[in-house]
């Protein structure tokens, strides 16, 4: 660990390359002693070779010298003056090549001397006796002297040879012990060599290998998706920082892996409160479903929503969780002492407490005796006004991150949207129902007035214009016939003005119901209607609804359809007055402004009802309208 | 013959007094809501009673209702009552399964004095009286194919006017025939209709009245002419 991988590295390679020089230079070294032993061998060689060759001339002239002598032919000289020619090269080259060992130059030098000197001192003089036919050339003195300097120069020959071999042999036996020792010390030096890259690769296998086939493992598993894995982290220097590098990684995928799925489980959660928000839901189920989701996401053991009230109290409206598993007491609250819910209603903040330790109140009392340790709330603002106040509460210690409000702000906002919407929507209705009530009531109004006031009158002219016609008698003229006219005018007037005061709301519905009105609207047109239409009586908003949208649709046939005969049914089922006419017209209608079905349409649609329209060209028409009975109030 | 009138509307009321008055009926009292009228009438014990259909206090149909009270409670007195329009349950209800002693005039019919005087008559008389008009409408919705088709034109007068109350002289009077000819007719007439025939004047009203109501209580309804 201390001096690094790269020094170890350096260290063992530095010593193992030592170690190799080291073998190598004794081998180099045992190679060139065994070169030099083989050279000096040549060597010996040579030198016996130079000195057997100078014997031979001397004994070459010897031989000459003593067959001149003996025979006087000059041929014998031949191969003395050519031994004698040749001399002092071979004794140069006898010195020089003995010239490496000392004691054999001496000797060589010996040797050259006696040569020389039997060769010049004797031989010479000799051949040059004998060529005189001096007869001391033949004197056995002479002889014999000749033969004791052959000899003594035989005898120096052969010392020479014989030291030169056992020169040669002890050079051949170190040359041999050299190359022995060279083996040996090549051999160990190998051997060294192998053991040390044997432990070498082992410890580099141990320390740098195995990690990072561990480290490789370790990928391989994370990549598998097991973001728990972790690997020791033992290594050496650089090894160590890159297992420390992998456990880090490991860490932080795997803490980026867990935030990823609270975020997704956080936006599924959104997204289903979402829909149920879409859907419109209804609003006690949606806020349980928000405390449920809210709960589950942040692991609290109890959610509620409250709605402020103006006489500051909050009641609950939607729950989940508390002890037992059931929501807690449904009801009003009133907001005192601490406590999460009186704290955002002052602040109109988010607000958090971590302990009920030694808070005022009763709520906060109460909220000790169930076990609740900490709580958090985000307030739920609908349209810029504070409409109330989300919160989550936890039985156990939590630390509760710093973002628990914003998490809980994200859900109240779409509590919030629901509420508006629900509010909208309900406004919305409640508007249109106005609208459909103040029709009708004004409807009804001008049909009393109607009655009260026009047709009243116009009653009352008729009949005086008729007891004035009787008045005249037979009296004819000028005023009997303008009597006349203004009766008829009269007559019709109140004639129109009825059947007027009829369209606008006829007596026969409000008295009647339902099935009056229509029989009595069927049997003023010229088109044969079959009616099915049910006796039962309903509250006069539905009476009049189903009524005129009867009475339309019974004038689009007429105007528009060309029928040869139409049909209304009304029935009663579960609830529903499902209200039908239909005709064997030319068909065509659309459900807009032009057939004044449109105005049927959201007639039926603010009594929560509705209408369709099926008519397909040639197909005549079928015109359903079904309306909820609104239950007693 | 003595007259209980129920009227709000205080000028029609003084009006028909008047008229009763002045053809010789006893008008014994006036009322001007139904409550009123109803227990007068159960005071007096006329020989009919004449009231609007439209009565205080709630103006729908009060009148209508005491009527009806009345002539269960006091079968033998007659009732004719007035009407702004002709509503056909208005007839049903008053007359119910018994034509005898009921009258159902549009009120503009007043004005035709003799046919308004003649109809009190009648009434209290214990007979019937239905208002031409209304007549004309129940007969306007005729079957595609029923005997009503078959009837000439001249029977079908014959039938409006007997189905108003009329006895054989008040028809013969009215369309300007012998009331042999009326009766011949009328024979016709409800051998066609398969009804059997009743010489009584609110049995025929009934029968006829019957007749159609349940020519018009199937459930098609036919063109007017």
């Amino acid at each position: 660990m201390g001096g690094g991988l790269t020094q170890r590295t350096l260290v063992a390679s530095t010593v193992l390359a030592l170690l190799v020089a080291a073998a190598f230079a004794v081998l180099l070294r045992a190679i060139a002693s065994e070169r030099s032993s083989a050279r000096l061998a040549t060597d010996s060689q040579e030198v016996l070779a130079a000195a057997t060759h100078l014997e031979r001339l001397v004994l070459d002239l010897e031989t000459g010298q003593r067959g001149f002598l003996i025979t006087g032919a000059p041929r014998f000289l031949e191969p003395w003056r050519e031994a004698r020619t040749a001399l002092p090269d071979a004794r140069r080259r006898l010195v020089r090549l003995a010239a490496k060992a000392p004691a054999q130059e001496r000797r060589a030098r010996d040797i050259t001397r006696a040569v020389d000197s039997y060769a010049r001192g004797y031989s010479a003089p000799l051949v040059a006796a004998a060529r005189r036919d001096d007869p001391s050339a033949r004197s056995p003195r002479v002889i014999e002297e000749g033969k004791r300097r052959v000899d003594a120069i035989r005898r120096l020959f052969d010392r020479f040879v014989e030291a030169e071999r056992r020169l040669f042999a002890a050079r051949d036996d170190r040359s041999e012990r050299d190359a022995r020792r060279a083996i040996i010390a090549a051999a160990s030096g190998l051997a060294g060599s192998i053991l040390l890259i044997a432990l070498f690769g082992a410890y580099l296998t141990r320390a740098i290998v195995l990690p990072i086939r561990r480290a490789a493992g370790m990928a391989g598993r994370l990549a598998g998706g097991d973001l728990a894995t972790r690997m020791p982290e033992t290594g050496v220097g650089e090894i160590g920082v890159l297992e420390h590098a992998f456990n880090t990684m490991g860490r932080s995928l795997e803490a980026s892996r867990d935030e990823l799925r609270f975020l997704l489980e956080e936006q599924a959660a959104l997204r289903r409160v979402a829909t149920l928000v879409a859907r419109a839901v209804p609003g006690s189920e949606l806020l349980d479903a928000v405390a449920s989701e809210v709960g589950g996401l942040l692991g609290a053991d109890s959610t509620a929503l409250l709605r402020y009230e103006a006489d500051g109290t909050a009641t609950a409206v939607g729950a989940r969780g508390g002890p037992g598993g059931e929501t807690t007491a449904n009801g009003r609250h009133t907001l005192e002492g601490t406590n999460v819910a009186s704290i955002v209603r002052r602040t109109g903040r988010p607000a958090r407490i971590d302990s009920y330790q030694g808070a005022p109140g009763s709520i906060a009392a109460e909220l000790r005796a169930r076990g609740v340790r900490c709580s958090v709330g985000a307030p739920i603002v609908v349209e810029d006004r504070l409409w109330g106040v989300m919160v989550a509460a936890w039985n156990h210690e939590e630390t509760l991150s710093a973002g628990t409000e914003e998490r809980m702000a994200q859900f109240t906002e779409l509590v919030a949207t629901a509420i508006a919407n629900a509010d909208s929507r309900a406004e919305l209705a409640a508007s249109r129902a106005r609208v459909v009530a103040t029709a009708d009531e004004t409807r009804r109004r001008i049909e009393r007035d109607l009655h009260d006031g026009a047709q009243q009158r116009l009653t009352h002219t008729v009949i005086t214009l008729k007891l004035a016609r009787r008045a005249l008698g037979d009296a004819d003229g000028q005023v009997p016939e303008l009597v006349d006219e203004a009766l008829e005018h009269a007559e019709r007037a109140t004639a129109e003005l009825r059947d007027l005061a009829h369209g606008i709301l006829p007596a026969a519905l409000s008295r009647g119901g339902l099935r009056a009105g229509v029989e009595t609207l069927v049997s003023r047109l010229r088109l044969p209607v079959a009616v099915d239409v049910t006796t039962e009586r309903f509250p006069p908003a539905l009476e009049a609804t189903a009524y005129f949208i009867v009475a339309e649709a019974l004038t689009n046939v007429v105007k528009h359809a060309r029928a040869r005969s139409a049909g209304v049914a009304a029935t009663l089922d579960r609830g529903v007055l499902r209200v039908e006419v239909r005709d064997d017209g030319v068909g065509g209608a659309r459900l807009d402004g032009s057939s004044g079905l449109l105005g049927l349409h959201d007639r039926a649609a603010a009594m929560d009802g509705e209408l369709s329209v099926e008519s397909p060209e040639g197909g005549g028409t079928v015109v359903v309208a079904t309306l909820p009975v609104p239950d007693a109030d | 013959m003595r007259v209980v009138i129920g009227e709000d509307d205080v000028l029609l009321r003084e009006g028909i007094a008047r008229l009763l008055t002045e053809a010789g009926f006893d008008v014994a009292a006036q009322a001007g809501d139904a409550e009123m009228f109803l227990r007068k009438a159960l005071a007096h014990r006329p020989d009919v009673a004449v009231v609007d259909v439209q009565m205080p206090p709630d103006r729908s149909d009060d009148g209508l209702r005491a009527a009806v009270e009345l002539r269960r409670v006091r079968p033998d007195t007659g009732v004719l009552v007035l009407s702004q329009y002709y509503e056909e349950h208005y007839a049903v209800d008053l007359i119910g399964d018994r034509a005898e002693g009921v009258g159902y005039l549009l009120k503009e019919r007043v004005g035709d004095v003799d046919v308004f005087i003649d109809a009190v008559g009648r009434v209290a008389a214990g007979g019937s009286a239905l208002d031409p008009e209304i007549v004309a409408r129940m007969l306007g919705r005729r079957e595609p194919q029923g005997p009503l088709t078959e009837l000439t034109p001249r029977e079908r007068e014959v039938l409006a006017v007997m189905a108003e109350g009329m006895s054989n002289q008040g028809i013969a009077n009215a369309l300007f025939v012998t009331e042999a000819a009326v009766e011949k007719h009328i024979r016709s007439i409800f051998q066609k209709l398969g009804l059997s025939p009743t010489s009584t004047e609110h049995r025929r009203v009934l029968a006829v009245l019957t007749y159609l109501r349940g020519a018009a209580a199937t459930t098609t309804s036919q063109p007017r002419e």
